[in-house]
């Protein structure tokens, strides 16, 4: 009896031990032991709720604060340097993002057959804390030589028709391609399982921060401003469609339309299919000004309606 | 619409039986074992080291001199007595001398005024000569609002002392120096360019804009004795015009033109360098320094490359025989992997 006692005690979430006649077999092998079983309610009502209380503010105010510091580059790097915003987002999101999605260490026939791999998952081997000190050291000690060599290789050089290379623009572009190149590669020592999209998407990250680093700095700098800061004159020519749209729009009376176009309640909507259709096909949003629809009798013959345009 | 529709049944809400859905798509796993990896190891620290050692050897062909300018005498400072080693120095065939300035603890990394320039009238566009881009505030106009070519504060602050480089030999001869082709390709013919002439001279075609207050002439008159290094296109500008990351930087004067005397290179013997001392240095407590220089295809002298490679090389050796002595010891025979 006492075996089985601490094991189920050793396997659950909190385990509680009551010491008394039957020895102190469930007490050593308990996080909470105690002597009468009366205590247990104030253990549970009272020690665990506010420990449910506290971690729970804990992590929700650690998210937000993390949060709140991080996107604040994130939105400067709007306004001045993309870099911040490209390197999460193009340049090393995507062969980490293929890695979490399709990884294995080991194929499903082999993971079956020795069911002792899944040991490492019981005990939580492969992240903890100490794991965890690990990456951020690791970081550390790549951000210094990745910054640093450069530095001491820049600082006093020259190139052969005599310029210096320790201007600001090589330096900051020999610096980011060398922290591209080398995140990629350690996701490629990472990867177990090479597919064809983790290739693809490994070389692919490189290319794109060439590719849109060689636009930055060129002529090109004007073409992608204007996209994404554009000038007055700039927005109205791209809307120019729709307001063409809309001058005719104001010149036919708007008909009077008892019923709406299509009635249906949320909660009808909500069960049979949901918003993602209507979003995707782009109906909510796109104006139709010739079709009036006429009042409805029932909701199933304006869902078919929708249905049929 | 874009789904197909559900069909019937006990199955009817089955996930594809695709590969990419089913985990099961193509793929290569790559097993890293001893008799890959630690060969893998010691070729890399062979490169390391063959790479180092020949840098360093490289390094070793390349000579530089440094000189500190001090003020002397009011505006012209002259250092008397720079003595280049005797030996081997600076007698080269064939390879370019270059003659730098340095400054240092100037800041030309800091972000506001590195942001302080408008490319656009340097490229030549006339809208912008007279309407200068807000970036370069306060130096976009003066006074009398008229605007400021070149603005910003990175052209207001161009570096403008001039240094002659005279030997004395017997009798006393003034080393002469390429002052054009010392800036980057693209930044002579494409980033900085003067605006369109139609028929008239520069200064006309710079009418109703004034230089930058802190120069002394205005920018179509930078380079008297070269019409063709006047306006936005003087390379001196250009030069300075590039940033430079740190705040002890060097950047390009001239380059020694290989004639009479100077063919071979510098000879041996006692050397002048006067300065017109104009870039007051001591406002931001920096240093001036005049560099001569010869470059090999690495570059200037610079020991950084090659002690770093040596380094590299030695601990990834050092990694690679740690390594090879614990599978000696206990993964040979394969026996742990057993299970």
């Amino acid at each position: 009896m006492a075996p089985m006692m601490s094991t189920m005690i050793k396997t659950a979430d909190i385990g509680v031990g009551i010491s008394g006649q039957e020895g102190m077999q469930a007490v050593m092998s308990s996080d909470y032991a105690f002597a009468q079983f009366k205590y247990l309610q104030r253990l549970l009502l009272v020690h665990g709720r506010w420990s449910y209380i506290r971690m729970c503010k804990f992590l929700r105010y650690f998210f937000f604060k993390n949060f709140a510091f991080t996107l604040v580059h994130f939105w400067f790097s709007f306004f001045n340097d993309w870099f911040i915003t490209l390197y999460n987002v193009c340049y090393s999101s995507l062969p980490v993002l293929l890695v979490g999605l399709m990884d294995q260490d080991v194929n499903d026939k082999l993971s079956l057959k020795f069911p002792k791999l899944y040991l490492p998952g019981q005990q939580g081997v492969l992240f903890n804390f100490k794991k965890f000190f690990i990456s951020l050291f690791h970081g550390i000690f790549t951000s210094l030589i990745i910054f640093f060599i450069p530095y001491g290789a820049f600082l006093h050089t020259m190139g052969q028709d005599g310029e210096a290379p320790s201007d600001y623009q090589s330096f900051a572009v020999v610096t980011a391609s060398s922290l591209i190149i080398t995140v990629n590669l350690q996701i490629s020592l990472e990867t177990s399982y090479w597919t064809f999209v983790n290739c693809f998407a490994v070389l692919c990250s490189i290319a794109i921060y060439f590719g849109i680093m060689f636009d930055l700095h060129s002529a090109g700098i004007h073409f992608l401003s204007k996209t994404i800061w554009p000038s007055v004159g700039d927005k109205v020519q791209r809307n120019r469609k729709k307001y063409e749209m809309e001058a005719e729009q104001e010149k036919r009376p708007p008909a009077f339309q008892r019923g709406g176009r299509s009635r249906r309640s949320a909660y009808a909507f909500s069960h049979s299919r949901g918003y993602a259709d209507l979003i995707a096909s782009g109906r909510s949003i796109r104006r139709r000004p010739t079709t009036q629809a006429g009042p409805q009798d029932s909701i199933r013959e304006a869902n078919r309606e929708a249905e049929n345009t | 619409m874009g789904k197909e529709p559900a069909k019937s049944g006990p199955l009817a809400r089955r996930p594809d039986n695709s590969a990419f859905m089913q985990q099961r798509l193509p793929a290569w796993s790559p097993m890293l074992t001893a008799s890959t990896v630690l060969p893998f190891m010691y070729c890399m620290a062979a490169l390391c080291l063959f790479l180092g050692v020949s840098l360093l050897v490289t390094v070793q062909g390349t000579q530089e001199m440094k000189v500190l300018v001090i003020i002397l005498f009011g505006d012209v400072a002259i250092l008397t007595a720079v003595r280049l080693p005797c030996s081997a120095s600076v007698f080269l065939p064939g390879v370019m001398l270059f003659f730098y300035y340095g400054l240092q603890n100037f800041h030309q990394n800091l972000r506001k005024y590195m942001d302080s320039r408008d490319d656009a009238q340097m490229v030549g566009r006339t809208d912008s000569l007279k309407n200068p881009s807000t970036y370069c505030e306060p130096y976009i106009r003066d006074e009398k609002g008229l605007p400021i070519a070149p603005c910003g504060a990175v052209a207001n602050s161009m570096f403008n002392d001039s240094f002659i480089l005279q030997y004395l030999g017997s009798p006393t001869e003034t080393v002469s120096l390429y002052r054009k082709g010392i800036a980057w390709y693209t930044d002579e013919n494409v980033k900085f360019r003067n605006p369109p002439l139609n028929n008239q001279t520069l200064d006309q075609a710079f009418e109703g804009t004034i230089k930058p207050p802190y120069w002394k002439n205005p920018v179509y008159k930078l380079d008297p004795s070269d019409p063709n290094n006047n306006g936005f296109i003087n390379e001196d500008l250009i030069v300075w015009m590039r940033e430079a990351a740190f705040p002890n930087f060097k950047k390009l004067y001239g380059i020694l033109k290989r004639t009479g005397r100077f063919a071979d290179g510098l000879p041996a013997g006692n050397y002048n360098v006067i300065v017109s001392y104009n870039f007051p240095a001591q406002h931001f407590r920096g240093r001036k320094l005049v560099v001569l220089s010869t470059v090999t295809w690495l570059g200037g002298q610079n020991h950084f490359l090659p002690i770093a490679y040596l380094v590299t090389s030695g601990l990834v050796f050092l990694l690679a025989a740690a390594l090879t002595t614990i599978w000696w010891k206990f993964g040979r025979n394969a026996k742990n992997l057993e299970e």
